[in-house]
């Protein structure tokens, strides 16, 4: 076998040092770059013409087109109490000050004083740099992103947590959203949904409930079997022991999941500034345009200030 | 031990796992060993055509070996695991036939279980962890909390209601999933290996514990252990367990007088002969001399518990069984069990 092999590799190397000899020059077999391959022709035709039958289509008119309307509802809906005074609206208008007291009294609640105190600084800061309407933007798209990604997410991943089916089905759509890069699904996504709150908060979504999946039912999978095995010896329903035993018992590492679904969302409301995210992507970005180091790098703290406020009062929850 | 017709009686069960289990009972396959039927099939015999009754009030110990089948066995007992052949009668119902809603309601009402690893809910304080069954049952909180109350105090946790599982040493969780199996006032109580993860002298409190429990309440038992020295404190029956199947099933007495093979005799070699053997084992004839009016005592009198009026007396005792004179044992009689010998 191993004399063969060895005559096979000699051969072909001088097969191929002949055959170059011959057709040096001729027949070079050019490959397209990809603006020229038919294949990227007929997407680019096929995006058109997706675009021209958005008032037309029934995919449109009874799929996205609403799912768009939800979004941008739901997402307005929270600008409309913490980021834009909306005049008529029946939500009192309640102002900067109002807007710390309020996200101040959820994180004393739900954590400690010190947590609020650092929140509040934080958002005085952003406040400070001249960064408060695209700071309260910025908390209204991750706000609604994170909440529409654990509406999903966490029973998406509780159910995968029990099945090893739904796992199974799950992990490939999984892997494929954290493994393409965000830039490349956010232009599909623009064209579906256009430019605009609506397409950020799903493009955030793919990149978050990923995660919230994961942890879900990685903290279902991994309690001690002993006190199920104990609850369904007295007779629990699937039901019960779910609601009573499994889901209390996961539920510290459920928050730390919800903890991490929102850090990756605040991180990526910047990116979906690209296609039209309202918050602090956009100074970001126009930075990047104008070549504005100051204004990027400012824009840059109030990202920053954001992230930490949020990391520290999900967090301390957990 | 009562008479009458058994509480629960277990026949032919059998326990396959890996696929086509149901292939493997009544073929050639199960003559086969361990290793080579895991070789051939990728099946395991867990439980092996076992067979036994339980009869009202009685305490029966399963002991074997780590991985001889006794936890799968009483799991199967529950459906905790889901037996592959057999029947499992309790009170005229066969377990393994009943629908699930059925099988809830046993469990709710008639089985409790307590657990190796306690399986207490870590998110419960001890009260809630008691009142558990009774809440799934329907039971309303003030009802159940004071039922809850009631158990607490027959297994000496009062003062504990609010502490949580973490918070207690492994001896008080142990109570606390005894009392949890209790509040349900169920029929059969089975408990897996209850003690193996305590220290010795919190296990012989706990042994007492049942004891106790088992005097005061009269409940019937399935006991799972691999401690012969525990099976022999709390058993009125011992089933030995190995490879599945079941060696022998006796009364301590009968195991140690007449162990059916080398591997039960092996088991039992360590147990002090004088707390399980009665005077009937050690009666003899009166040999020439010997002084044939001494004290008396009933056949049935454990040895132990003999000794001492045998020991102090001057004469031989005498033995008699339902009033008919059996024979006579003597102090060295005695002395010679105590010391190791016949």
């Amino acid at each position: 076998m191993k004399v063969r092999k060895s005559y096979l590799l000699l051969g072909s190397v001088t097969i191929w040092i002949l055959l170059g000899r011959l057709l040096h020059g001729k027949n070079t077999l050019q490959i397209d770059t990809y603006e020229n391959t038919s294949f990227t022709s007929f997407v680019g035709q096929k995006a058109l013409d997706l675009r021209g039958n958005r008032t037309e289509s029934p995919a449109f008119i009874y799929f996205f087109n609403p799912i768009r309307g939800v979004i941008d509802g739901f997402v307005q809906g929270i600008r409309n109490i913490i980021a834009v005074p909306a005049p008529n609206s029946l939500i009192p208008i309640i102002g900067w000050l109002g807007v710390v007291g309020i996200i101040a009294f959820v994180v004393f609640a739900t954590s400690q004083w010190r947590t609020m105190l650092l929140s509040i600084s934080l958002l005085l800061a952003c406040g400070a740099l001249g960064m408060w309407q695209f700071t309260m933007d910025s908390i209204a798209m991750t706000l609604a992103a994170v909440l529409l990604s654990l509406a999903i997410g966490i029973p998406l991943g509780i159910w995968a947590g029990l099945s090893d089916r739904v796992l199974k089905i799950l992990t490939p759509f999984l892997d494929l959203a954290q493994i393409l890069p965000t830039l490349v699904y956010m232009a599909p996504i623009a064209l579906v949904f256009m430019i605009g709150a609506a397409s950020a908060t799903i493009a955030t979504m793919i990149y978050s409930i990923p995660i919230a999946i994961r942890i879900t039912s990685h903290a279902i999978r991994n309690l001690n079997q002993s006190p199920i095995e104990a609850a369904e010896s007295m007779g629990s329903t699937q039901k019960q022991t779910l609601s009573k035993v499994q889901i209390p018992m996961a539920k510290q590492m459920i928050v730390l999941g919800i903890n991490q679904t929102v850090m990756a969302a605040v991180s990526f409301v910047v990116v979906a500034a690209l296609i039209g995210a309202p918050g602090l992507g956009k100074p970001v970005i126009d930075a990047l345009i104008i070549r504005n180091v100051g204004q990027g790098f400012v824009a840059g703290f109030a990202v920053v200030f954001l992230a930490i406020l949020m990391d520290r009062s999900t967090s301390a929850a957990a | 031990m009562a008479s009458g017709a058994p509480m629960i009686s277990v026949k032919n069960l059998w326990k396959v796992f890996g696929a086509n289990a149901d292939k493997v009972v009544g073929s050639p396959l199960v003559d086969l060993s361990r290793s080579e039927l895991r070789a051939q099939t990728g099946n395991t015999i867990a439980v092996r055509d076992v067979s036994f009754d339980v009869a009202p009030g009685e305490v029966f110990v399963v002991m074997g070996l780590s991985g001889s089948g006794k936890s799968t066995l009483v799991r199967c007992m529950t459906r905790l695991v889901e037996p592959t052949q057999g029947s499992m009668t309790f009170e005229g119902e066969d377990i393994l036939k009943v629908d699930n809603a059925r099988l809830r309601e046993l469990r709710k009402t008639r089985f409790s279980m307590v657990f190796q690893h306690f399986g207490l809910l870590p998110h419960r304080n001890v009260i809630d962890n008691i009142a558990y069954s009774l809440e799934i049952n329907g039971v309303n909180k003030a009802d159940r909390h004071k039922r809850a109350n009631e158990v607490i105090e027959l297994v000496g946790l009062q003062g504990y209601s609010h502490a949580y599982p973490e918070q207690l040493s492994g001896g008080m969780q142990q109570r606390v999933g005894l009392a949890r199996a209790l509040a349900v006032d169920p029929q059969v109580l089975f408990l897996d290996e209850p003690f193996s993860a305590l220290d010795p002298l919190i296990r012989r409190d706990m042994q007492q514990e049942v004891i106790r429990l088992h005097r005061e309440l009269g409940k019937t038992m399935v006991f799972i252990t691999h401690d012969l020295s525990e099976a022999v404190k709390v058993g009125d029956r011992i089933a030995i367990m190995r490879d599945g199947a079941i060696v022998q099933i006796g009364t301590p007495e009968d195991l140690v007088a007449n162990p059916v093979d080398e591997y039960v005799a092996n088991f039992v070699r360590d147990i002090a002969k004088s707390h399980v053997l009665t005077l009937k084992h050690l009666a003899r004839k009166a040999e020439p001399g010997e002084a044939t009016d001494g004290p008396e005592l009933a056949s049935n009198t454990i040895i132990r518990e003999a000794a001492q009026v045998i020991l102090q007396s001057h004469k031989p005792v005498r033995v008699s069984e339902n009033g008919s004179a059996l024979g006579i044992v003597s102090s060295e009689d005695v002395l010679r069990l105590i010391s190791g010998g016949a």
